[in-house]
């Protein structure tokens, strides 16, 4: 596992980043904000431009 | 999946349908056959970092879609405790030469390498059963929102995936 040839990765401590991830899941849990987030214009211009370029 | 009773086929192809159903990529191909209910049971059983590390050296192809983020995903349901799931945005996070970034040919050559996937799985269990400042706050806060706590695996894959915006 130490002597791996790529060493192009390299995963330090300060990359692990809790308060966004804890945020994250605060907004998943708020079914409001979940909402409001369906129901937001830029949302749904995306979907119809989404569906318009399918059809 | 099922702990005790033995999985069958069809337990396998409602596991397939459920990490794709998490995904916003669309299956090529819901080809499992490669995948018994022997693979499977194996895979849930696993419980040291050596047998994890040795059964995805062994691994000679991806087991979903030809895809080691879809694998991942596979592996992780199966085994929340060892298998931390591998997107680009994790790679974005993780890998220091900045290939991700780059183009799509360049994302997809870095995400398609079994290379890259296992070297990220096996940073991740160098910091398993370490302190890490903020991971138990983040478990409990998670208990408190979702009513369970999540491996430790889980939560430093987490905690990788949120530090960068969405594209």
């Amino acid at each position: 596992m130490k002597n791996r040839k790529n060493k192009t990765m390299k995963i330090k401590e300060a990359d692990f980043d809790f308060d966004s991830a804890v945020n994250a899941c605060k907004k998943a849990n708020d079914l409001e904000e979940a909402k409001s987030y369906y129901e937001n214009e830029e949302y749904l211009d995306n979907v119809t431009s989404l569906t318009e370029k399918k059809n | 999946m099922k702990k005790g009773p033995k999985n069958n086929e069809q337990d396998i192809y409602a596991l397939a349908v459920a990490v794709y159903g998490w995904m916003p990529t669309v299956p090529k191909t819901l080809n499992i056959g490669s995948i018994t209910t022997e693979t499977i049971d194996q895979i849930a059983g696993i419980d040291s970092e050596s047998g994890m590390t040795n059964f995805l050296r062994d691994l000679e192809k991806p087991l979903i879609n030809n895809s080691w983020v879809g694998t991942s995903k596979l592996l992780h349901f199966l085994n929340t405790e060892y298998f931390p799931i591998w997107d680009s945005r994790i790679a974005r996070v993780v890998d220091n030469a900045g290939a991700v970034n780059e183009s799509d040919n360049l994302k997809s050559n870095y995400m398609g390498k079994k290379t890259n996937y296992l070297n990220y799985v096996e940073e991740m269990l160098e910091f398993k059963g370490k302190q890490i400042k903020g991971l138990d706050k983040f478990r409990g806060d998670f208990e408190i929102l979702f009513g369970y706590v999540p491996s430790e695996i889980r939560s430093l894959e987490m905690a990788l995936f949120f530090k960068q915006p969405k594209e």
